[in-house]
């Protein structure tokens, strides 16, 4: 069997963006006790310039189409050049990150090779199915991630997946494939540059969640913007960062670049300190693989208890603060 | 949406969060890049995909809402009614496969390259959950214990 994953750089570092080693990882993990093989494909500008990292975790060939016109995204070229890859390398699976340009460009391609997709897997299995011999298990929560549910395409190939950042972790150990970098000959037509750029601006990273190992996330509970500063508070005290459940962020109580859950940020910190978060299991697909969870909740019924190893039955506006002060005093 | 414009044949311009400027020929349209944000113009015609900033929706027109109360398609309107209907615009067209020159057995559930093998209810994986008291005493507890293992002293 063959993986194709889709290799993406990060403008903002001019490196592999972390879900593109993820996925490789992942697909060497599915490949390699198959005898099968794990090819990238990066079309762009430019190659990461730690691209050899690919190679560290299952990689056996990256092929690459850069030009100078493709600095920025041009779906219809992306989708035409990454079409002939995949029709000339046969690939059995093709895996994207659930990126903004990810998400952008596997539906086309999906699309246009007439064959499955399915988004934001969060695991992935390669096994018998039926009669069919060696197919994807594409397992992803549905219907509002109440129920997970287990997606085959079983006629069509190549079989697509995208999934998120931060949902498959890295392992520990790596492989050191040999550097294999193929650059692709052919050209593509001009008249598929259809988008310009007339500017681009990077965005400025306040908050990298995915990077601390104490998170302090508040929801609903919380109860206003000046209530969620206890939770800065204890953040800063801890050395952590400040995360957030949606219903917080819509009500206007944090940033939405603070957003943990299914539609924010996975995370995974040594420990995560939930406060006035009832625990929807859109907010837990988003941290109940943290090390250590402790729940500060007034309801003792609240989900978060379920998953939780520490927890206070309570009001946080009362138990922040004297958590602060003993704090101060440990110091 | 991208499967769409890849079926019209469309180019195609996602996660647009603001239109810049529209013109006969073009437009140019904010697009969160997630890493940069982008200004893009491009000629039409384009499918856009649109994020959550990019409009606010008005309300519904009540005086519209009235008016077209009685929507349905045609085979729900009584014969004697069916005059009255269209002229009122009551009636929600319906187009079928054929006319959209549609592969039927592309079409619906059966269509779909996909299948759901199953599902499952998610259990919960039930912690060692350890409750502290809510006072002093529980709380000055549950601090030690963060401090034991996650803040390193100096």
């Amino acid at each position: 069997m063959k993986t194709l994953v889709y290799i993406e750089k990060d403008p903002t570092n001019n490196k592999v963006r972390e879900v593109s080693v993820e996925l490789t990882a992942k697909a060497y993990s599915m490949m390699e006790p198959l005898d099968g093989e794990v090819i990238g494909a990066f079309i762009g500008y430019g190659l990461p310039e730690n691209s050899d990292v690919l190679f560290k975790y299952g990689m056996d060939e990256l092929i690459n189409l850069t030009d100078e016109r493709l600095e920025n995204l041009q779906s219809m070229v992306v989708k035409e050049v990454l079409s002939e890859i995949i029709k000339e390398e046969e690939p059995d699976i093709v895996l994207f990150g659930a990126t903004h340009n990810g998400r952008d460009i596997a539906p086309l391609v999906a699309s246009n090779l007439k064959t499955g997709l399915t988004a934001d897997c969060t695991q992935l299995k390669v096994d018998d199915y039926k009669d069919k011999g060696k197919r994807l298990f594409q397992i992803r929560p549905a219907f509002g991630g109440n129920i997970i549910a287990t997606i085959i395409t079983p006629e069509d190939t190549p079989m697509m997946a995208t999934v998120r950042e931060g949902v498959m972790p890295l392992p520990s150990e790596t492989v050191d494939n040999p550097v294999n970098v193929e650059k692709l000959n052919e050209t593509f037509d001009e008249e598929l540059i259809m988008n310009e750029f007339l500017s681009v601006v990077q965005k400025e990273q306040k908050v990298n969640l995915k990077k601390t190992d104490i998170v302090v996330s508040g929801g609903a509970g919380v109860g206003s913007a000046e209530n969620f500063k206890l939770l800065h508070d204890l953040a800063e005290a801890l050395g952590g960062d400040v995360g957030a459940s949606r219903a917080a962020v819509d009500f206007g109580y944090a940033d939405k670049e603070r957003q943990v859950g299914q539609t924010g940020t996975v995370v995974r910190p040594k420990l995560y300190i939930a406060c006035g978060i009832s625990g929807q299991v859109q907010h837990r697909a988003g941290m109940e693989e943290s090390q250590k969870i402790i729940a500060i909740n007034k309801g003792p019924d609240a989900p978060i208890f379920d998953i939780a190893h520490k927890g206070i039955v309570g009001d946080l506006n009362e138990v922040i603060p004297t958590m602060l002060h003993y704090l101060k005093e440990e110091e | 949406g991208p499967q769409t414009a890849e079926k019209l044949d469309f180019n195609q311009i996602t996660y647009v969060d603001e239109l810049l400027e529209i013109d006969d020929e073009y437009l140019v349209v904010q697009r969160d890049g997630e890493k940069q944000m982008e200004t893009i113009k491009s000629h039409f015609p384009m499918l856009l995909t649109v994020t959550s900033n990019a409009n606010e929706p008005r309300y519904p027109d009540s005086r519209k809402m009235l008016q077209y109360f009685r929507a349905d398609l045609a085979d729900n309107f009584e014969d004697e009614m069916q005059e009255k209907a269209e002229e009122n615009g009551w009636i929600i067209p319906v187009l079928d496969a054929a006319e959209l020159g549609l592969e039927e057995e592309r079409c619906g559930l059966t269509g779909s390259p996909t299948r759901v093998h199953n599902i499952k209810n998610i259990k919960l994986a039930g912690g060692d959950l350890e409750i502290y008291s809510d006072k002093d005493e529980g709380i000055k507890d549950l601090v030690k214990d963060i401090m034991k293992d996650y803040v390193e002293v100096e």
